[in-house]
């Protein structure tokens, strides 16, 4: 257990570098003086001299080995660069938005996960009545709607047209709610359809004809022997479906003014503030990698039978 | 051979008719786009200040934007950037994807071993944020984000073809083909990358329901096509610039974007299903839609009875 927990981190860290150095690649291949990437445009203003001692100064006269290879000996001491946007330490730009992004992420996850599961049960529940197509007609449509176009829609219905809820910013569980709403919602239709596809497959076990058979009620057996069962695919797909939630919250968050990582994503690519779009893609890497372990820790819970090695 | 186990060819399954609905509902629309000039009476870029938010009617069954544009000749139009672009950015990930996957296959241990490194690297990175760091490096515009979703798909269907030729290539019948004589080149583009296509063909449809999404998005936030040309996502900007007075506006970009998605999904399940019940190679387990660790699959079974 402890050899494979290594083990994931191990390979975790070797994949964060790997794509670290990679993105380092991309963005040292970008079209353009670097030093106005690396400083802004006020530096065209420089004289040639200067510039070219700024150019040391920042090591960009070196090969990019050895640069790729300086950015990851300071990553690792948590000195992600400067961001060029605003003159401050990439590390403290994304210590400020963490926390919006991770009570937005939290949020919507738990409501994919409750409206997912509930949504999931009852169509499995109705699997032989005339409700079924219906239901999972609407979980298919559901898991096609892009989730801006529902933070628009709720956006309209709930703040403009009604007016109870705050179109615009963050801060408090009321700005909070219609952005969780709609990443929520676009996570839990895909959710649902694993979740109704699972427990048809654990419900036709022959211990949960013995369970009927004994007399125990219908939501009995369907809770205890039934999702009980079904919960390990369900985790799975909830992993993979976070990590490409963590794609819409960039979306949710231009949609709603939610000052998080998303926004400071769109905002450090128009300002081609590198050094920042760097640190976004470790932070979201790790995030990436942290759901992956937490996963297979679930998978531990729900099904005795698995051993990690 | 025993007895339970297949002989002969086996018969192709027709595609379950949710499959059929949603090649018809793709199709169409695919199809609508391109005759988006005939369909529509209005020019996509029409502008007309008199009939400027018009609610919809029966003569702009879905109203008209802030400078007059018909939102129907919009939409139809604005489909051959959002779906078009999206169809071709996959058929182009599939091929680079695809080519990068055999590579990795026929390289020696070593050269596989670091290229399928790379590919576990950039599938840690939600593809839509590395779609953004390529657009970061490219800049802003329709071709840029359709390269930059290009490229970030590209490494799901590497991993994809890898594996398929590397469990296809022990097979008997494979072997035959070497003994026989066939030259590499033939034994991997007649035997062995056939066996692939199918799951390519699934996994690229059901690629294209997150592109549009993608393509869209990136429009959205104003990172894709540039204005005057109509895109989805673009129109659905504007709507929420005119959100409190046109609601209507968001309407036709959106269900378009939905519509789209829901056919390539419905086509894809179908595939996919019709794929599992002829016994394409595990066609089921194959399938790693970017998981969420790079190494997922390391959950072990008991051996013996359990």
């Amino acid at each position: 257990m402890v050899a494979f927990l290594l083990a994931r981190l191990g390979g975790g860290a070797i994949a964060v570098v790997l794509l670290l150095v990679l993105v380092h690649g991309l963005v040292a291949a970008a079209p353009g003086d670097p030093l106005v990437a690396l400083l802004g445009p006020g530096v065209l203003g420089v004289s040639e001299p200067q510039r070219e001692r700024m150019r040391s100064e920042a090591g960009l006269d070196r090969p990019w080995p050895q640069r790729a290879a300086a950015y990851l000996g300071a990553a690792l001491r948590g000195d992600l660069g400067t961001s060029q946007r605003s003159g401050r330490p990439v590390a403290d730009e994304l210590r400020d938005r963490l926390p919006a992004t991770a009570a937005l992420a939290a949020a919507a996850v738990t409501l994919a996960l409750a409206l997912g599961l509930a949504a999931g049960v009852a169509a499995a529940a109705f699997a032989r009545s005339w409700l079924d197509p219906l239901l999972t007609g609407a979980l298919l449509v559901g898991a096609a709607v892009p989730v801006y176009w529902t933070g628009l829609l709720l956006l309209y219905a709930f703040s403009l047209a009604l007016g109870w809820l705050p179109a615009s910013g963050g801060g408090s569980w009321r700005h909070l709610l219609l952005p969780a709403v709609s990443l929520g919602l676009a996570s839990a239709a895909p959710l649902a359809r694993v979740t109704r596809a699972a427990l048809l497959d654990a419900l036709a076990a022959p211990h949960v004809v013995a369970a009927r058979a004994r007399g125990l009620s219908r939501l009995r057996v369907l809770l205890r022997h039934g999702l009980r069962n079904a919960l390990a695919p369900v985790v799975t797909v909830a992993g993979i479906d976070l990590g490409r939630m963590l794609g819409g919250v960039v979306f949710i968050e231009a949609v709603f003014g939610w000052p998080g990582l998303g926004r400071l994503a769109v905002d450090a690519i128009v300002a081609r503030d590198l050094a920042l779009v760097q640190g976004i893609v470790l932070v979201t890497a790790v995030a990436v990698l942290a759901l992956g372990l937490l996963v297979d820790l679930a998978y531990l819970r729900l099904d005795p039978r698995v051993r990690y090695r | 051979m025993t007895a339970g186990e297949r002989v002969g060819p086996t018969r192709r399954r027709p595609l379950h008719p949710s499959g059929l609905l949603g090649a018809a509902l793709l199709g169409a629309m695919l199809l609508a786009t391109l005759l988006a000039p005939w369909l529509s009476l209005r020019g996509p870029t029409e502008v007309d200040l008199r009939l400027r938010l018009q609610a919809p009617s029966w003569s702009e069954p879905l109203g008209t934007d802030e400078l007059g544009r018909s939102t129907l000749a919009r939409v139809l139009h604005g489909g051959r950037v959002s779906l078009w672009v999206a169809v071709v950015t996959v058929l182009a990930s599939a091929a680079a994807g695809g080519a990068l996957g055999t590579l990795a296959s026929a390289a020696p241990g070593r050269l596989d071993g670091l290229l399928m490194r790379l590919v576990d690297a950039l599938l840690i990175c939600p593809p839509l944020l590395l779609a953004l760091v390529i657009i970061g490096v490219l800049g802003p515009g329709l071709w840029p984000a359709a390269l930059a979703l290009a490229i970030a798909e590209a490494p799901v269907f590497a991993r994809l073809v890898r594996s398929v030729i590397l469990t296809t290539r022990e097979l008997p019948y494979v072997e035959a083909a070497i003994a026989s004589g066939a030259r590499p080149r033939r034994v991997l583009l007649r035997h062995v990358l056939p066996a692939a296509t199918g799951l390519v063909v699934v996994q690229a449809t059901l690629t294209v329901g997150f592109v549009v999404v993608a393509l869209s998005g990136l429009g959205f936030l104003g990172l894709g096509v540039q204005p005057p040309t109509a895109d989805w996502g673009d129109m659905l900007a504007r709507a929420r610039h005119q959100l409190p007075a046109a609601p209507w506006l968001m309407l036709g970009p959106g269900a378009a974007v939905t519509a789209a998605v829901l056919g390539a999904n419905l086509l894809g399940d179908a595939l996919r299903d019709a794929l599992a019940d002829r016994g394409g190679a595990a066609a089921g387990t194959l399938f790693e839609r970017r998981a969420s660790s790079p190494r997922a699959s390391s959950v072990r079974r008991p051996r013996g009875p359990a």
